[in-house]
Formats: C-alpha cells, structure tokens, sequence
C-alpha cells in the first residue's frame, strides 16, 4: 500500500482556501475583483452578520455561458490566463483560477449567471465544494454570487473568526479599496440591510475620495503625477502636511488597478515627506502606479496583495520624487538633501562640564576614546577610577563635575548617526534597526542603538549614580554619557520627556471623568471603514466622556467632550481612535486619549534641545530615564539613547 | 514726496494703525504702512493685515505730493520718542526717506509704494450706531468669540439689524453670548454680517474715546466702518453662523440670583484649586446659598458659600470656571448706573462703573441643559449668556 497518496480535489481545495479564504473580506475581495475583470459597471455588496450568514456580489459584467459556470467551480480554472507568457504580463486582476474553486469548498454558493447572447441564465448551486444543482435561472446579463455560511465544513475556521464588527470593518475597507480604485464603477454595500455606503459613478479619484471621505479631507489633497517612462507613472494624491494620521490604514496603494500593502511604496512616499512630516506620523495617500505588467510579480501569493518589483529602488525613488514635487508645487517646502553643518568648526559643541576647573589640573583625567588593550571596559573603569580620585574636598559638586574632556570624535559624525536614525524606515520599533544594518560595512558607521542593554528595570538606589555617567553636552542638546559598554548619547528633550510621561499618565488613570457638554453638537461625517469601526469603540468614547448619536448615514453628532480635551484636538484624536479601532496596537479608547494627553502635556513640559544643563541636571535626567517604563522609546516611538560600544569604537580604530 | 507735521498728530494716527499691522508678517511688505498725499494739507496713512485694513487721514503741510511706505513699528518707536513739534519727511532717491525734527534726523529705509498691496476701496457707509452702544457690544461678547482657527465660522460676532434692533452674538460652542438692544435706525435698514474678531478689537480702539456714532456698510466681501474719518475695513468672514436661537433655552424652570461682585471675586478664590486642565468648579444651589467647590487631585481642594435667593431642592452643576469668570468680569465691568473710574481687571485696565451692587439672576434647569445669565434689571440691554454645564 502507498502511503503517499494524490490528495482529492476537494481536499486540496479546502487547503488553498486556507489561503486565499481567510475571512470573510477575502472572499469579497476575490468575487469584487472578478466582477471588475469582468467588466462591470455597477457592482452591488450585501452581507449579514459580518459575513457569516451571508455575502452577495452582484454584478452587470459579461456573464458567463452554463459550461463556464460549472467549469469555474473547478481548481486552476479560470478565462484569464492561457498561456505561460501570459502569467509574465498580468494585467486582469484575477488570474490563478483559485479563488471560485476555494470559496466553494468551505461554504454554501450559489452562481446565477447570464450572458447577452444566451436567453436563458444558469444557476450552479455548490456546497462544500460538491456540485448540487444546476439549473435554468432568470436574470439581465451579468453575475450574482451568493455564499452562504462560510467556513460550515471547517469548524477550526469558524472558532477563529472574529466578531461581527471586525468582520465587517474588514469588509468595508476592501470594498472602499476597490471603490477608490474603481471611480467610474458603482459601489453599494448593504449590511444587515443597512446601506453602508453608496457611490454613484464618480468621474475621477478626487470625487470618489470625496465621496468616501467627504469634503475635510478633500481640502487637504495635493494631486501627484509623475514617474518614469518603463519604471511607474504615478498617479493620485497624498494630503497635505497638515492631514496627520498615526497609522498608515489612510494609504492606498494601487499598482495597475489592484490594490496592494508594499513596502517599497509606503517606504518612497514617506521619503518624499521626509522633514516635511515627523517622525511616526503618517500622510494620507492615495497612489496609483502604472508599471509595465514585466517590470512586476503579482503572483507571490495567493491574496496578491502583495507584489514584487523588479527593480524596487527605483520605483521607491520615483515614487519619492513625485511626492516631493507634488508637496513643492503646493508650496511646502522639502529639503532634497540633508545638509551636513560644515565640517570646519572645530569641536567646540563638546563642552566641559565644568569650565572653572580646568585650569589648575595637570592630573585631570583625560578620557581617551581609544583602547590600548583588547579589553573592552577599560574607558568606563578607568573614567570611574578617576572621578573617584578627585580629590572631593578641593571640589564639592558632583563628582564628574570637573574634567577637561577630549573627544577625538568629530561632532558631525554623531549628527550624522542621529541623522541616519531618523531615515530608518518607521515601522520597526528602534530596536529592530539593528539588526538591520547588521550587513553593511563599517565605513557608514555601525548602527549605534544597542540600548536595549541598558537594564530596564532597575532599581532607584541601585542605578543612581553608579552605571552611567553624564560627561558632559552635544551641541546643548544631547548628553554625552558614558558607562561600562561605551559611550551614549541620549536626547535631552526626549529623555525628559519620557519621564514626565510616565508621571502624568499616573496622574490621567486617577483622575475623575468629566465631560463638557457642547452647545452646538459637531458632527463628524464617518468613512465606511470609520463607521464600522466606530461600532467597536462606541461605548468605551462614551465611558471616557463623549456624548455620541448616530444621525443618519454615517454621520455621527458628538454632544459632550472630555473637559480636559482642548478642542482643536478632538477631531484628530476622534479620527485616530476610529483608524486604529481595528489595528494590532488598539488599545482602548480610553487609554488613548489618556496617553495622547500625556504624551503631549509632557512634551511641552519637557527641556528643550538648545538648553544648558548643569551636571547634577544631567546625572537626574538619567537615573529617573532609567526607572521609566520604557527608558529607550519616548511616548511617540522615537528613540532616546543612541549608543557606540567599545567594540564599535575598536573597530572603527582597526583595533579587533 | 515731502510734507510737515505735527508730531502728536501722527503718533496717535500711527497708534490705531499698529494693531493691524503685522507682527510676524509671512509678506514682508504687510510690515509697512503707506502714507499718501490727499491734495495740499491732508496726508492718508493706510496699514492692512490683508484681512483688516485701517485707513486715517491727518492733517499736514504737504510741499510735494506722492506716497512713501515705512516699516511701521519702527516709525512708530521713532514719532513717539520725539519731541512735540514739527516732522518733516522728505522722500529721497531708491525709496529712502529721511526724517527730521529739531535736531534728530534718520534715514529710513521704505519700500517702493508698488509693493504696497491694493486695499479695498472704500465703498459707502449709510447705517449709524452710538459708538457707545457699539463698544458696550463689543465688550460684552467678545470674550466668547472662539480662539480656534478651524472653526472660523465661529471666530467671529454674528452682527445684525432688523427692525429697529441691534443684536450680536458670539459663541465657542461651549457658551454663547447674546446681546441686544433698539437703535435709531431706519426701520427697512437690514444688516447681517459675521465681523472677525481681529476687527472688532481694533474697531474698539478707535472708537474708544468716541462719543459721536459709527458708520458702516458692507458688500458681498466686506464690512466698512467709520469713526470720525478713521476707517475700518475688514473682510467678512464666510460660512453660515450657527443657529443660536435654537440654543437659548426656553424651559429653564428655576432661577437664582446673586451678587456678581461677590461670586466674581468667590469664584476667582475657589478656582485656584480647579483642576489645571479642566478648571471645573461644582455649583451646589441651595436655599439661601450657592455652594462653591473645587478640587485638583495633587493641589487640594476650595471651598466657599455666597448667599443668594433661591427655594426649591438643592442642585448641583459643574462648571468650567473659567466661563464664569469672563461673564461676571465683563458684566461687573461694564453694566451698572454710577460714574466710570479705571480700574485693573486681570492686568488690563478696563473702564468700570462703579459701586452698583449688581444682580445676576441665574436660570437653569438641570446639571445638565444650558443654563443662562442675566444681569437682573438692566433695561437698556436685553443681554444673556448661555453656558453649557460639565457632566460631573
């Protein structure tokens, strides 16, 4: 007996739909892009119970012939691939003959289908992947799909989906996807009977964006055109500076008409914003590229969302220029180069610590940034040994108050290490960068952000004054500190800022809820994909103080505010709340708005770059950093403690 | 262009001029103020934001006639230091203009009169307003005008007349001020317009000390004002005015009323221990006293009772202090019978008629509705201001 065996089709169906059936949305993805291949002009979504009970695609395509309808149904079938050439120049949107054959194994469908030559329709009824029915039907020309208790025959799938609000924000951001792809096709989508939304056939992206984000947003979109012949035309808008978004869910990316989730794409427009926008701030973007069909692969996997470029530098480059002049037009300014203070002012940004001291001191210490020996903790122990000689009656300040410093370090490299760490592409948490850079030689200089080394919780009496020594200022603006691995350099503003954010989010989780009732309600006008959302959240807006109505649509009435929200904040936090209700990193609203409050009280309240510290400042800043919850990150994700090890040193010296 | 003045004639000139001109100026050119020529003894000084534009005509001894543009503030600082006399300006070749009195002489740098930007022209200004009544307004609203640019429909007064009666209203979205009164005017005279705020503090400053009438009129774009030769114009703010009829409460079934003097000053006390943030302060009204109480979670806590005449069941409603104290400021500066004295409000000095023990009289409903505030027995003025209470 073979123990390898052929597995049946219907099997084998079952696991393919594990990957392109992952939930509801999936399967409205596939039968919206069909529908699109097919040629549809109106293209109409109803579902129930998030999806689960019921998804319906109707359509006014080209139909199919009752042959076709049943031969659908079957794996790797499909109208629009023929030939190996073909799959090199994709241009439908459907191609792997897949999904219809997936979707029918894990649910109940029904097909009815009709097209303008043939009189009569068909209809193919399918569960569980087995044929059930066929049979004459009567409907205008076009296609309706109808699935029906998705995943019934995979209870493992149905534990895992998840509640009806997420499935059906899920939903709604595919279909508002599609619809912005798709401006002159109309889009409905009913849910439970509700008209989502609705969108009459739009005569270009900016009308559709306006009628899936309504007229605030519109204000704010600088059109974009550009690209390189044989690279990507690009096509769009992306918003203006002032348009802030902490997540990148208001990016659409769409290559040839499909949507997709690059990193090539998402990386080139931040590039584009860069120094326009902050750090950890996204712009909204709505970026269509045409590539030529060789120049990419669409068939990585089986969702196609994501894509392969032949030559993806050059299209992130592309990409950057285009935002860049599309922002310049508008007149926002960006520096195209990052320009390097010249090199000729001498290191007078390192400055003493103490300047009444040096005078009188052929024994100072002279801390040298080389190692004679191939240890590697000689410059702490020896920094240590010497502040511990000073003589302490001669000078009663803080112990390291009165060293004459030389730093054979130009100041301009560690600008531009700070300069580098800003580039790094946002998404990875600081940490992650080093990993990153691992490969690269050392003549760019090593990335320099090993902080997680530094003990995260450690306790007060143990850590003061003892591991990490401030030695003195960069630029009155980063502190120059020292211990046992090497040299840090940590952002004096970012670093206070930390603290006091920590502090005053304490303080928010004691404080009473209030709420300011307004005069004049606001309304608030909902994306789709929002107003799914707004579902999730409602009731926790509501325990943090909101007052909120649904009017009709998907327009909301906000009555009451929390009273310590300043107003020109509520729309901003309101909007983020909803664009992060779905993501990994949801917290809950309340929590978000008590962090956005303190985040934001304690950047104002925190010491500013450009400010003189005295040693015993320093030496506080540090021992309080080190007992916050998260010494290395400031609220907003940026990091606070770059660091060059002695090994970093070493090697830069040719010394290992 | 050459011509002689008087000095104090331009420094109060240059004085209205100042507010408008800008600060932190994005155009270079805003900066400056042009001073033209009109016929032989009669100069135009003009200084504009783009949004508000003052115009003064002064008397001079022009001897050429033409126009000079000067960097506002710093022949602002030079007029003011000169002595009482006589400023001759005398335009020189490449836009610079020299300045002579006595024996000081400068040299200033001006920019050519091209760059100067068009204002608008002034149209007509058939409608006539007491300066007073108008600057009692002012007064009485403005405070509540929103700080927030992006509500610019907002971040102006509502400015009408209809039938004989004056009215303006101000509004944040979180309290409203109402104010009204009859004027004099032609009955058929309609007027509706939103006034940003900018121009109705500087319209205060010229029309200060005035006791005669303001003139004004407006078109699609603009409203036009005049005070005794001084003009005002200032770009209509666009967007549709809330409907604040609407939310002028109309079942507030209880009232109180109390001494402004003493909650103003009861108020100032009890906040100082508001929460730094929300500033909310509870309002306990019980019989024969309104309770006051605040408390911050790391300062402490305030307490204070002012009598007052109210029965009925105690009620509780919060408050951001902060609102209270702006109408008892303005309504214990501004209303009340006896003679005016100056007087510090806040670090401002204010115009105070003083020594009425002024009423209040404060209607509400619930913790919950609007509540409104009248100053009891006022007849000249029907004003009210409506603050919506915090849910505590």
């Amino acid at each position: 007996m073979n123990k390898i065996k052929i597995l049946p089709d219907n099997l084998a169906n079952q696991i393919a739909a594990g990957e392109v059936v992952e939930r509801p949305a999936s399967v409205i993805k596939e039968l919206v892009e069909n529908s699109i291949d097919a040629g549809a002009k109106n293209i109409k979504i109803e579902i129930e119970l998030g999806g689960r009970r019921l998804m319906r695609i109707t359509d006014d395509g080209e139909g199919m012939e009752r042959d076709d309808a049943i031969l659908a149904f079957e794996r790797h079938a499909t109208s629009k691939l023929k030939t190996l050439e073909d799959l090199a120049k994709i241009a439908t949107l459907g191609f792997r003959g897949e999904a219809l054959a997936s979707i029918a194994s894990v649910a109940k469908v029904e097909l009815v289908t009709k097209t303008e030559d043939n009189n009569a329709g068909t209809k193919v009824l399918i569960e569980g992947g087995k044929l059930i029915d066929v049979s004459d039907a009567g409907r205008a020309t076009g296609t309706t799909i109808t699935v029906r208790d998705l995943f019934f025959n995979t209870p493992a799938r149905r534990k895992f989906m998840r509640s009806e609000a997420t499935e059906n924000f899920h939903i709604t951001s595919i279909a508002t996807h599609y619809a912005l792809a798709n401006p002159p096709i109309f889009f409905s989508l009913t849910n439970n009977g509700r008209e989502s939304f609705r969108l009459t056939p739009a005569k270009d992206l900016r009308e559709r964006a306006y009628q899936i984000f309504g007229g605030n947003l519109l204000e704010s979109l600088i059109p974009v055109s550009g690209g390189r012949e044989y690279v990507a035309k690009i096509g769009g808008y992306i918003s203006a500076p002032r348009e802030r978004r902490t997540t990148r869910d208001a990016q659409f990316f769409f290559i040839n008409g499909r949507f997709v989730r690059d990193k090539v794409i998402a990386g080139g427009l931040l590039e584009g914003y860069r120094s326009v926008l902050p750090h950890g701030v996204y712009p909204v973007a709505f970026l269509f590229l045409d590539i030529p069909l060789e120049e990419i692969d669409v068939n990585v996997h089986p969702a196609k969302t994501e894509i392969r470029f032949r030559r993806s530098q050059a299209v992130k480059d592309v990409i950057a220029e285009a935002v860049r002049e599309a922002l310049q037009r508008s007149g926002i300014g960006v520096e195209r180069t990052f320009s390097v203070p010249e090199s000729d002012e001498p290191a007078r940004e390192i400055e003493p610590t103490n300047e009444a001291n040096i005078e009188h001191s052929p024994s100072q210490t002279v801390i040298e940034f080389q190692s004679e020996a191939q240890t590697s903790a000689i410059d702490a122990t020896k920094i240590e040994t010497a502040i511990a000689n000073q003589p302490s009656a001669e000078n009663d300040r803080s112990p390291f108050a009165s060293d004459e410093f030389e730093i054979p370090v130009s100041s301009n490299d560690f600008e531009d290490l700070a300069v580098r760490k800003e580039r790094v592409e946002p998404v990875k948490s600081p940490l992650s960068d080093r990993n990153d850079f691992a490969g690269i030689g050392y003549a760019v200089l090593p990335p320099v952000d090993s902080a997680e080394n530094i003990p995260r919780s450690v306790e007060v009496d143990e850590v003061s004054g003892s591991k990490i020594k401030p030695i003195g200022q960069l630029h009155e603006s980063f502190i120059i500190a020292v211990d046992d691995e090497g040299l840090l350099l940590i952002d004096q503003h970012v670093a206070h800022e930390r603290i006091l954010f920590d502090k005053f989010r304490k303080r928010e989780d004691e404080r009473r809820v209030e709420a300011q009732n307004l005069l004049l309600p606001e309304t608030f006008d909902l994306t789709p994909a929002q107003s799914a959302a707004f579902d999730l959240v409602e009731r926790e807006l509501e325990s943090c103080g909101f007052g909120l109505m649904r009017l009709s649509g998907r327009t909301i009435a906000i009555k009451s505010v929390p009273t310590d929200l300043p107003p020109s904040e509520l729309r901003n936090l309101f909007a983020e709340i909803l664009d992060t209700a779905e993501s990994e990193k949801r917290g809950n609203a309340r929590e978000t708005i008590r962090d956005n409050i303190a985040a934001t009280m304690a950047c104002k309240a925190a010491v500013k770059i450009n400010m003189k510290l005295t040693p015993e400042k320093m030496h506080w800043l540090i021992d309080r950093l080190l007992v916050t919850s998260s010494p290395t990150t400031c609220p907003h994700g940026r990091p606070v403690i770059l660091r060059l090890t002695m090994k970093d040193i070493e090697r830069g010296f040719h010394r290992t | 262009m050459e011509f002689v003045i008087k000095q104090s004639a331009l420094k109060d000139e240059l004085g209205f001029v100042q507010g408008i001109v800008e600060k932190k100026s994005t155009i270079p050119v805003l900066s400056n103020i042009l001073i033209e020529s009109i016929g032989e003894n009669t100069i135009r000084i003009v200084g504009t934001d783009l949004d508000v534009t003052i115009r003064c005509e002064v008397e001079a001894d022009i001897k050429t006639g033409g126009s000079i543009c000067l960097q506002a503030r710093k022949l602002f600082d030079i007029v003011r230091l000169l002595e009482d006399s006589d400023l001759h300006f005398k335009k020189d070749d490449n836009d610079w203009v020299s300045l002579d009195s006595g024996k000081s002489k400068f040299r200033l740098a001006g920019v050519s009169r091209e760059q100067f930007p068009e204002v608008p022209t002034f149209k007509s200004a058939p409608l006539k307003i007491s300066a007073e009544i108008f600057n009692h307004f002012i007064q009485n609203t403005s405070f509540a005008i929103t700080n927030e640019q992006s509500r610019f429909t907002l971040s102006g007064a509502k400015f009408m007349i209809d039938n004989g009666l004056a009215r303006m209203v101000t509004t944040d979205g979180h309290r409203l001020a109402f104010i009204e009164r009859e004027v004099s005017t032609d009955p058929s005279e309609k007027v509706d317009s939103l006034i940003p705020k900018k121009a109705l503090m500087e319209l205060t400053k010229i029309a200060r000390d005035s006791s005669g009438d303001i003139s004004f009129g407006e078109d699609d774009n603009h409203i036009y004002f005049e005070v005794e030769g001084r003009l005002l114009i200032s770009r209509k703010l666009s967007g549709t005015f809330p409907n604040y009829e609407m939310v002028i409460p109309k079942d507030n079934d209880k009232v109180v009323t109390f001494d402004a003097e003493e909650m103003k000053n009861a108020i100032r006390r009890v906040a100082l221990l508001a929460d730094e943030r929300t500033r909310s302060v509870r309002l306990t009204i019980k019989s024969g006293e309104i309770a006051i109480a605040a408390q911050s979670a790391e300062e402490g806590e305030a307490h204070e009772v002012v009598p007052a005449n109210f029965a009925g069941d105690d009620v509780e409603i919060g408050f951001n202090s902060q609102y209270l104290q702006e109408f008892l400021n303005v309504a214990t500066a501004t209303a009340g019978e006896n003679e005016e004295v100056e007087k510090e409000v806040d670090g401002e000095t204010v115009r105070v008629k003083d020594g009425g023990r002024l009423q209040i009289a404060f209607e509400f409903k619930d913790g919950n509705a609007q509540t409104q505030m009248n100053i009891a027995g006022d007849s000249n003025y029907n004003y009210k201001y409506i603050v919506m209470p915090l849910r505590i």
